[in-house]
């Protein structure tokens, strides 16, 4: 049920948002589309599996600027996270006796997503936006013990709210930087090692490049 | 157009990059796992009797016995402990309630690749069983997986007449990226022998 209510709430935004930019009357922004690569850093919140800070991570997205103000387009991001459990044992679940292994528990994210923004200011060198991405995501849970490995693989839905600002670095505006901050929420649960969804908070921080010709 | 290629050997590049455990940590500790017969009363059994060579087991040789030097220190690792729990060593001869066995397995098998984008051999995160020794030449590559593992079994001969049958009561599988080959390997067996007796307390008579 929550997670109906959630994807209902998403759908609405979305739509808001783009009936906003439909009826948009500023000014047309010269350079529409810009392709970005980037970096990210992951704090995930709600699972002991994999609770420390996550530096392998990074996406791509393509920006499509319907006017000044208003932006859709692709993302597509993906993190690792790792976490060390040093030597420990446990009793087996099905037999009687116990096993005694470090490990690593991995979380591998690939989350594709429909984003849209709304960017605050125009012309300017900063340009502050909130935005709103959907999309789905697939999770490879894995164990490595020893020279073992689990391995699970999980889809699930998306939704990743996002404060940020493109900073402009060249005079034709041309290129760009970006930096955001987003929280992200995916339905993506493995009963197994306890993890109902994942959830987290990135930040992102990339290079914007517009690749169209001019005559 | 240069920019956008240059652009897209970045995107190949970035997505490419799924990070893969410290293996070489992982490969500092064996696994240790042991089982027991719920049935058995440890406490009843007093004594027992133990090679003094272990069993040999691999597809690379058809020798089946085990004995050197590394062999020595770990059946004398094994008596240490069974003298820790209490348990007195007596000859064969002298029917001894319990028989401690050691089986060293080792495994070898060869898989030959052929990929013509992978001039590196990249195959490290993609083992599921074993280890392995991979290299390449250009797009072929040789993956070698090694499966390891040392089992003890204690066996129960006190009962053998009655059960009409050798009952193994404990046992312990060790497994993990080794070989009998060094010195630092074999610190690993000797801890991960230390390692099955104590996550067994249930192992010991008065």
């Amino acid at each position: 049920m929550k997670k109906i209510s959630l994807f209902n709430l998403s759908v609405a935004i979305v739509l808001l948002f783009l009936l906003g930019s439909s009826s948009s009357v500023l000014a047309q922004q010269e350079n529409k589309l810009f392709f970005g690569v980037g970096y990210n850093i992951t704090q995930p919140l709600n699972n002991s599996f994999t609770d420390k800070t996550g530096f392998y991570g990074g996406h791509v997205e393509a920006e499509y600027y319907i006017d000044n103000t208003y932006s859709v387009g692709f993302n597509a991001s993906w993190n690792t996270l790792l976490k060390y459990i040093p030597p420990k044992t446990y009793p087996l679940q099905y037999e009687a006796g116990d096993i005694t292994t470090d490990m690593y528990n991995s979380v591998y994210n690939m989350a594709y997503t429909l984003f849209g923004r709304y960017h605050f200011k125009q012309n300017d060198r900063f340009k502050p936006f909130v935005g709103l991405a959907l999309g789905a995501q697939n999770t490879e849970f894995e164990e490595y013990y020893s020279i073992y490995q689990d391995r699970q693989n999980k889809w699930g839905f998306v939704a990743r709210p996002e404060v940020g600002t493109v900073i402009c670095i060249s005079k034709n505006k041309k290129t760009n930087l970006i930096a955001a901050l987003d929280y992200s929420y995916a339905t993506n649960a493995n009963k197994a090692i306890g993890i109902n969804n994942i959830q987290g908070v990135e930040f992102k921080i990339g290079i914007q490049f517009n690749l169209e010709r001019r005559y | 157009m240069k920019q956008f290629f240059l652009l897209l050997a970045g995107v190949l590049l970035l997505l490419s990059c799924k990070k893969d455990p410290d293996f070489n940590k992982l490969d500092t500790n064996l696994l240790v796992q042991t089982g027991y017969d719920t049935t058995a009363a440890f406490s009843t059994y007093k004594t027992y009797a133990i090679s003094d060579t272990i069993n040999f087991v691999s597809n690379l040789t058809s020798q089946n016995y085990w004995a050197d030097n590394q062999s020595t220190k770990i059946i004398n690792q094994l008596k240490t402990n069974m003298a820790n729990s209490h348990y007195s060593l007596i000859k064969k001869a002298d029917k001894p309630d319990l028989a401690v066995n050691i089986t060293f397995i080792k495994n070898v098998q060869q898989s030959i690749s052929y990929d013509p984008f992978w001039y590196d051999n990249l195959y490290y995160g993609s083992m599921y069983w074993g280890y392995s020794y991979p290299y390449s030449y250009g797009g072929f590559s040789v993956s070698e997986y090694k499966n390891t593992a040392l089992l003890i079994e204690v066996i129960d001969l006190k009962n053998a007449q009655t059960a009409q049958k050798l009952n193994v009561i404990w046992n312990a599988t060790i497994t993990g990226a080794f070989d009998k080959s060094t010195e630092e390997t074999l610190a690993m067996i000797l801890r991960a022998i230390d390692t099955s007796f104590k996550q067994s307390s249930y192992l010991k008579t008065n």
